[in-house]
């Protein structure tokens, strides 16, 4: 008896995506070219700030590709049906397939990112600064499988993805920029998806940190009672 | 395996889709006939595990649909009417994919997806993505998956549709082989002639309520005495056709030959004929 297997092979989940998959992969070739071109292909003069910011912005949002990617035939293809009624175990089809999908991207985006550092003459990259943006990164993840999961369209998930970013980019820079808001305090439950690329003033990254896991784990499960429910993702 | 379907409803919102449907489903093929929106297509999804009956119950060799639907999945292929997945990645990538998801162990299953390749003739079409296929070949891809893992129940919503008369013919040969194999083999079709050619047993279902018949000729048997044969000039026939309910007719150069479907003799002009499972199921649907 041969082994049986819980997950579709990865290669093919990566596969079945399309253009979803290489739209974040040329975005970030694209961020290594803009950068490295921006200061004049010469090496040395690109700042950590920049890159941190860069990669802290942009990083997180592009993962929405791939999750929407990952779901696409099975939420919005005229066969669905016949991909609802195989055996597959309902924890591994949701959460498992976007937790190992976002490992996968995780991987990607520190290789970019220590790329890109081979064009500064900056080095130092803090463990804190990963743990951030890996949260972030599981954020978004967790976001656009609880849209696409919800929704079970592909642009209403890209759609209000990029809202509720656009929103939250103007609240976070507005408070990095003390306008219109106070700055939280070291004790503050603050919320920033984007503090790998803006911090918010005061606030304790640590606790940033812990708040965007604990939320992605919500939208995780939030998303994973959808996925459960075959006749709803049918509709 | 006997597939016991015992009181099956199952309404959306305010519209009954199916009311009290009981049946016993026997290896060998069975066929699903009845008009669009007639409630197939649910029976079908129940009977797939994708809706969940809002009461009854389905059953075979003590698995219960409802409490044990993971193990009904792992003996199911099912085929909707629509089979337009993955289109970005070839025959071949597709099949393992949904092979690996219904748990066809790994060292079968090369084997396993060139034999269901074979099956539906796609062989050599078996590393071209899916994206470029055409309809009757996205159709035979989706039959192939549902023959992956060997299971005892297939499901088929319109299996015949967007096939040409080749593939079709392949397709029942194909179907027959199945239910050689101690098979449930369930169609769902409006395509009278589907019926006629493989199934075994049958049911029509209308209005969400379902009858069972024991074969075929049965239900052709419910048209007996009310289909007329006539023959008469070209001329009269648009005449005939605004008095009677016309089921089929034949243009031969000046005169045309057409069957009718009337409880009572239409006219001194015609004879009773035997009724063909078509017009049985006509005279059944009452449309």
């Amino acid at each position: 008896m041969g082994r049986r297997m819980t997950f579709p092979p990865l290669w093919l989940d990566l596969r079945t995506m399309g253009w979803n998959f290489s739209f974040p992969l040329v975005a970030h070739l694209g961020i290594v070219l803009y950068l490295y071109l921006g200061q004049g292909g010469r090496v040395g003069m690109l700042t950590e700030k920049t890159i941190l910011g860069t990669i802290g912005l942009w990083s997180p949002l592009l993962i929405t590709f791939w999750i929407v990617g990952l779901y696409q035939d099975w939420f919005e293809s005229d066969g669905k049906e016949a991909l609802l009624a195989l055996p597959y175990k309902s924890w591994a089809f949701g959460i498992g397939r976007v937790l190992r999908t976002t490992a996968l991207y995780g991987f990607f985006v520190w290789g970019i990112t220590r790329l890109l550092f081979l064009f500064s003459s900056d080095r130092g990259v803090s463990q804190m600064w990963w743990t951030i943006l890996a949260a972030s990164i599981l954020f978004f993840a967790a976001l656009a499988f609880f849209t696409v999961a919800l929704t079970r369209r592909l642009v209403f998930t890209y759609m209000l993805v990029a809202v509720f970013s656009l929103g939250e980019w103007v609240r976070v820079y507005s408070t990095s920029l003390r306008v219109g808001y106070s700055v939280p305090s070291d004790r503050t439950v603050a919320f920033n998806p984007f503090q790998a690329a803006s911090p918010l003033p005061g606030a304790n990254p640590l606790r940033v940190a812990l708040i965007l896991f604990i939320v992605s784990l919500l939208l995780l499960f939030l998303g994973q009672l959808f996925v459960n429910r075959r006749e709803y993702l049918l509709k | 395996m006997i597939i016991q379907i015992e009181r099956v409803k199952k309404a959306f919102k305010k519209k009954t889709a199916l009311e009290d449907v009981t049946l016993t489903l026997k290896p060998g093929i069975f066929g699903l006939l009845g008009p669009n929106g007639a409630g197939k297509t649910t029976l079908m999804r129940i009977l797939a595990t994708i809706f969940r009956p809002d009461r009854g119950s389905i059953t075979a060799d003590g698995i219960d649909w409802t409490r044990d639907a993971h193990r009904v999945r792992t003996m199911l292929g099912y085929l909707p009417q629509d089979f337009g997945v993955f289109r970005n990645v070839t025959a071949r990538e597709v099949l393992v994919y949904i092979g690996t998801l219904k748990g066809v162990a790994r060292d079968q299953l090369k084997h396993q997806v060139n034999a269901v390749l074979d099956a539906v003739n796609l062989t050599t079409h078996a590393d071209k993505k899916v994206g470029t296929f055409s309809g009757g070949m996205r159709r035979r891809l989706g039959i192939a998956q549902a023959l992956l893992g060997d299971p005892k129940l297939i499901v088929i919503d319109e299996p015949t549709a967007g096939l040409d008369p080749e593939e079709r013919v392949r397709f029942r040969l194909l179907l027959r082989r199945l239910a050689q194999e101690e098979r449930v083999v369930i169609l769902s079709t409006h395509i009278v002639g589907d019926v006629e050619a493989v199934c075994d047993q049958l049911a029509v279902i209308k209005k969400g309520k379902a009858h069972l018949f024991a074969s075929p000729e049965e239900l052709a048997k419910v048209a007996d005495g009310q289909i007329w044969r006539w023959v008469g000039d070209i001329r009269d026939y648009a005449l005939l056709e605004e008095k009677y309910r016309i089921v089929s007719s034949v243009s031969r150069g000046s005169t045309m030959e057409a069957r009718i479907l009337s409880d009572t003799q239409p006219s001194e002009a015609v004879e009773p004929v035997a009724p063909t499972l078509e017009e049985g199921y006509l005279a059944w649907v009452g449309e």
